[in-house]
């Protein structure tokens, strides 16, 4: 570094003077701004997560009275869960009374529908996005063809798709559901999982084939544990997008099949308006199978999150 | 034990890039056979065809007469090592090891098992190590780990594709001896696919050279090396490149072929410097360039607007700007015709 020019020493020294009073006004704002960005952010993010949480801890009276706020339940109470799990809750009053909708038929429809449609998108995406990064399957346009699926709104085919499903008898199914659900997260595995098997190099599964294996047996026993982080990882993408559906379940739906989201915007009454206390326990419980899918693939996860990170 | 016999082998791919072209070659049983050439030669796509990751155009492969092009990779028992070792990082090292037993029907008894891997582990120094995280390993290691995972199936033939270029220089040299020995005590037919020509010269009993899809010339180290059949086989084998002039076939009396145009090909280590206008001297040169390289010199010499290497003694180093003449020694001279690129009698 001794070799620098010049005249760009110079140019630096006179900038430095320049800066130099105000620096120690920086110096001290700089950590100060920063900090207040993050709690900020920290609120916005995390408000209504702990508005949702303490509202499913509220009774009804603390919801949303007139002329006051409950930043805190005073009153602490599980009669929301009891309620949308469908147990009587005494002393309800006019609001629940005759109103044991239970949630847990539809809890059951979302995490059928969710966890199959997944499951299908994750067999079938797997499957041809090693098909396009192993054998150029397709040809070089194909993944551009099934990404294609996604550049429209949902919104914008929903009404036709209404009827075919309709026609086909799969209109307020789960099969029907399970079928879409895979439809439209198809092509996100196939773009997430391409990547992924690009990065194992072909040897790997020359190797292996070498040795005996088929190609079938190649991919199983070797590419597929390979790129575990990766799949763990399109996994869960594609679960949570499954499961937060509320567009296609709402217009695809009616009783059999309806799913928890659905099920929770629906929730009001005609007396008591929006039950914000059944729908904040609602949103609580429906909060808690991707974390526990989350937390219990986090090993593979990280690796997944980094993997083309790392230059090998 | 078994000898290969590549018959006409052709590959051309989709898009028509002719990357073999009508190869024929007879790896003789266990030796030990360098495919020598630059990248993009076709060395690559002959190996992966006789291991059966490509099929073949046209032609036909022989294992023993056997003719085994339809077999599947995995009928063939070949072991094959990648240049990237392929390792599976997945598994352990005896897991890697043991893939090729694990995989094949029937499967071997666990003990079997365990006892070859033990064998492999002991003649390539991993017994320690057996049980470590394969992507744990360095890549020397990761190489080794390789090279036991092809032998565990007991194959007929070695395929070993540029397997040491990935390592560290004062490893390669070992990992060479090391290969060479164990090929000793195993008598397998090896071919290794090399662009290093020192690394075929030292290891191969024969070296088949490829250019551009074909096979050049197929001999010991020391006839590619003092009989180059062409003029690229002479201008790739040999580590400071021949010297290439243009002659001209001057006979005494009117005959045919007199006045042909030659390319002369002298090695930098048959040339001798000596004082310009000195007797003998046939040529005469200025110094450009001096590479030192311990144990000689490489000289880069301007004969007359062409770049002449002589391999020079340290101790006799003349200085960049010095006349000098040129002694070729007459034996070893060698002669190509300008249209053919083939050698001619000198």
């Amino acid at each position: 570094m001794s070799t620098v020019e010049p005249d760009l020493v110079a140019s630096r020294a006179s900038e430095t003077e320049l800066t130099a009073p105000r620096r120690s006004v920086l110096g001290l704002l700089r950590p100060v701004a920063r900090w207040l960005t993050i709690l900020l952010l920290a609120l916005l993010y995390g408000f209504p997560l702990y508005w949702t949480v303490t509202m499913a801890f509220k009774p009804l009276d603390e919801w949303n009275p007139p002329g006051t706020i409950f930043w805190w339940p005073e009153n602490w109470t599980l009669d929301n869960f009891k309620s949308i799990l469908g147990q009587e809750v005494s002393g309800g009053g006019v609001f629940s009374q005759g109103k044991l909708d239970s949630a847990v038929p539809y809890i059951q429809n979302s995490l059928i529908a969710a966890t199959g449609g997944s499951l299908l998108a994750l067999v079938v995406g797997v499957l041809a996005a090693y098909g396009i990064a192993r054998f150029r399957a397709g040809g070089g346009m194909l993944p551009f063809q099934i990404l294609q699926l996604r550049m429209f709104p949902p919104i914008a085919i929903i009404i036709p798709l209404l009827f075919m499903f309709v026609y086909l008898q799969l209109w307020d199914t789960l099969w029907g559901l399970v079928i879409l659900y895979g439809a439209v997260t198809f092509p996100f595995v196939v773009w997430l999982m391409r990547s992924f098997f690009q990065e194992v190099p072909r040897e790997i599964s020359d190797a292996a084939i070498v040795d005996g294996c088929t190609h079938w047996g190649a991919f199983f026993k070797v590419v597929l544990p390979q790129v575990k982080g990766g799949l763990a990882a399109t996994a869960l993408f594609v679960f949570i997008l499954n499961w937060s559906d509320f567009l296609i379940a709402l217009v695809m739906t009616q009783d059999n099949a309806r799913t928890a989201p659905v099920f929770l915007s629906a929730l009001q009454g005609g007396a008591a308006g929006q039950e914000y206390g059944k729908q904040a326990a609602l949103a609580v419980i429906l909060i808690l199978p991707p974390a526990i899918f989350g937390l219990a693939i986090q090993k593979y996860l990280v690796r997944g999150l980094t993997f083309g990170a790392i230059k090998r | 034990m078994a000898e290969i016999h590549l018959s006409h082998l052709t590959k051309q791919f989709p898009g028509g890039l002719v990357a073999v072209n009508d190869f024929e070659l007879v790896i003789p049983d266990g030796s030990f056979v360098a495919l020598l050439g630059p990248s993009g030669c076709g060395k690559s796509t002959t190996m992966n065809m006789i291991s059966g990751l490509e099929k073949p155009t046209s032609g036909e492969i022989y294992f023993d007469k056997q003719p085994i092009t339809k077999l599947p990779p995995g009928a063939r028992t070949v072991g094959f090592v990648f240049q990237n070792y392929a390792i599976f990082t997945h598994m352990s090292v005896a897991e890697n090891i043991s893939f090729g037993l694990r995989v094949s029907k029937p499967r071997p008894p666990a003990a079997e098992i365990d006892r070859r891997v033990g064998d492999i582990a002991d003649v390539l120094g991993l017994r320690g190590m057996l049980d470590r995280n394969a992507s744990r390993l360095s890549v020397n290691d990761m190489q080794k780990v390789a090279l036991g995972r092809s032998m565990i199936v007991d194959p007929a033939i070695f395929l070993l594709d540029e397997p040491f270029s990935n390592l560290d220089a004062a490893f390669r040299a070992y990992m060479r001896a090391e290969l060479k020995r164990i090929q000793h005590e195993i008598e397998q037919t090896m071919v290794y696919v090399t662009h290093d020509q020192v690394e075929a010269m030292s290891m191969a009993d024969h070296i088949a050279v490829m250019d551009a899809g074909r096979l050049q010339q197929y001999g010991t180290p020391d006839e590619l090396y003092n009989a180059p059949a062409n003029r690229f086989v002479a201008g790739f084998v040999g580590s400071t490149q021949m010297n290439f002039l243009p002659a001209t076939l001057t006979l005494g009396e009117q005959g045919a072929g007199n006045g042909r145009s030659l390319t002369l090909g002298i090695r930098p280590e048959n040339v001798l410097l000596v004082a310009p206008g000195a007797a003998g001297a046939t040529l005469a040169g200025k110094v450009n360039l001096i590479e030192p390289l311990g144990a000689k010199d490489v000289i880069h010499l301007d004969v007359a607007g062409h770049g002449v290497r002589v391999v020079g003694v340290p101790g006799q180093r003349p200085r960049v700007g010095d006349n000098v003449g040129l002694v070729f020694d007459p034996d070893r001279q060698l002669l190509f015709d300008d249209e053919t690129d083939l050698a001619v009698e000198a």
